[in-house]
């Protein structure tokens, strides 16, 4: 019932998106994100019976206007008081933990992929899973349907100089290896498999790997783990959370849907828990800014990633 | 002499609209619920529309701008501004045109309300179930006591 008076606002949201949020990149995403949300929280209400006090197009505007403050509130706080990028630049020591949603444009796609898939089809039968894998390959990889962004590169390029001490990748492509082995000429030291042993080979306390629980398309043949499977943790990483506790000092996570619970048990909250880590959620999930509104900005991966680490880059040009 | 729809006119209502209309400040809220609730009904028979109409014009202005000096709103980065509500309004009937006056006056009430909530809720004063608890508590009454549902 709310969708169309939305629609017929849009012009006007997408003006205030302009006035407001000036060097924000996509707006119309920006908006559309933020009116999806909404319409969604007054359709709910309706369906329990309640209806909003105010005009319906006043209350539209009232709530898409809340967001817009607390979006450009939060990017104020992280960016301009907290100043993420000196802390970044400063200590280093940063894990990134990294989902489906860290490039727009490697998501479009992936979207689609899923929608070729029944995933509980895929649990129960091994063949429909290797199929799937097989049409991920060749899509993802040989016919380069996704391409490496400015994301990938920056953490491939602050992984090299140790600005990120680890990357936990969920997503099953290899766009980050790409492009650490584009710019460096050498394969990322990488753990996709829970029988792999790492190495603390620089002897500085970290194992400095990209690691991949949920699978690889570089690595057909073992198991990958599907949407709604709750998720997986190498034993090796889960004995290093402690290490990591201690000495880590900045997480970020990075367009991740935190629905996996075991990642949620061991990774997150541990991590998160340390009373040395700042911990900062980044995506276009404003599910999860409802939960997290003290550290969650809501801002494109491609975007804010190139200027979260812009100070540190200086550092090493 | 008043003509007979004139003195159709409970004269207690046209006599307290009268003052209102002399009065050189900003309309009460309890003046804008009267407006809404006991004049309204009967506007069809009142000598002085025209004059409540540019009453409740004035006011919206006089409104806006005071909420402007007095807690620096500014309105250009707003949605809910109340000059919006009484743009073109020329093809409207006297009652409509009063409506959307009343409608811009609960708009201008309901924005200062939310604009302090808002800044409570982002200082961290208090969390967002208490923000949205406090605005609907807010817009049930401005916009029921004016009717503007």
């Amino acid at each position: 019932m709310y969708e169309p008076i939305a629609e017929s606002l849009a012009p006007e949201l997408l003006k205030l998106l302009e006035r407001v949020l000036q060097e924000y990149p996509d707006k119309k995403l920006l908006r559309d994100i933020i009116v999806t949300k909404v319409v969604e929280e007054l359709n709910e209400e309706a369906r329990r019976g309640q209806l909003p006090p105010m005009p319906p197009e006043w209350e539209i505007k009232r709530r898409f206007e809340d967001y817009v403050v607390s979006i450009s509130t939060s990017l104020f706080r992280s960016l301009r008081r907290e100043r993420v990028q000196d802390l970044i630049k400063s200590y280093g020591r940063v894990i990134v933990l990294i989902g489906a949603g860290f490039s727009s444009d490697a998501g479009i796609p992936l979207a689609r992929f899923l929608n070729k898939i029944d995933f509980k089809e895929a649990l129960k039968d091994k063949l429909k899973s290797e199929e799937f894998k097989k049409i991920f390959k060749q899509d993802m990889v040989e016919r380069e349907v996704v391409k490496v962004t400015k994301a990938h590169e920056i953490v491939a390029e602050m992984f090299h100089h140790k600005v990120i001490i680890e990357i936990i990748c969920l997503n099953w492509d290899d766009l980050i290896e790409k492009a650490y082995q584009h710019m460096y000429s050498r394969k990322i030291r990488k753990i996709n498999r829970e029988e792999q042993q790492p190495s603390d080979d620089d002897g500085d306390g970290f194992y400095h790997y990209l690691w991949k629980f949920h699978g690889d398309v570089e690595d057909l043949d073992y198991e990958w783990i599907y949407p709604g499977m709750g998720g997986r943790v190498f034993r090796a990483f889960h004995q290093y959370v402690p290490e990591l506790q201690k000495h880590a000092l900045v997480f970020l996570i990075i367009g991740y849907s935190e629905q996996e619970e075991e990642i949620k048990e061991e990774v997150i909250r541990p991590l998160e828990s340390s009373k040395y880590i700042h911990t900062f959620r980044i995506g276009m999930d404003l599910r999860l800014f409802n939960q997290y509104p003290k550290n969650y900005i809501v801002a494109p991966a491609e975007w804010i990633v190139p200027v979260l680490f812009e100070e540190a880059r200086k550092l090493m040009l | 002499m008043a003509s007979p729809i004139q003195t159709a006119v409970p004269r207690v209502i046209e006599e307290k609209l009268k003052e209102i209309l002399a009065q050189p400040r900003l309309l009460t809220f309890d003046q804008l619920k009267f407006i809404a609730t006991e004049v309204l009904p009967l506007s069809s028979r009142l000598p002085s529309l025209e004059r409540l109409e540019k009453c409740l014009r004035r006011d919206v202005y006089r409104r806006r701008k005071a909420y402007e000096d007095k807690y620096h709103i500014n309105w250009e980065y707003t949605l809910l501004d109340p000059l919006k509500e009484i743009k073109g309004l020329e093809s409207l009937s006297p009652e409509e045109k009063i409506k959307r006056y009343l409608r811009a006056e609960a708009l201008a009430e309901f924005e200062l309300a939310h604009i302090q909530l808002l800044n409570k809720f982002i200082n961290g004063e208090i969390n967002y179930d208490e923000y949205e608890k406090e605005i609907r508590n807010m817009a049930e009454r401005i916009c029921g006591e004016l009717r503007i549902v």
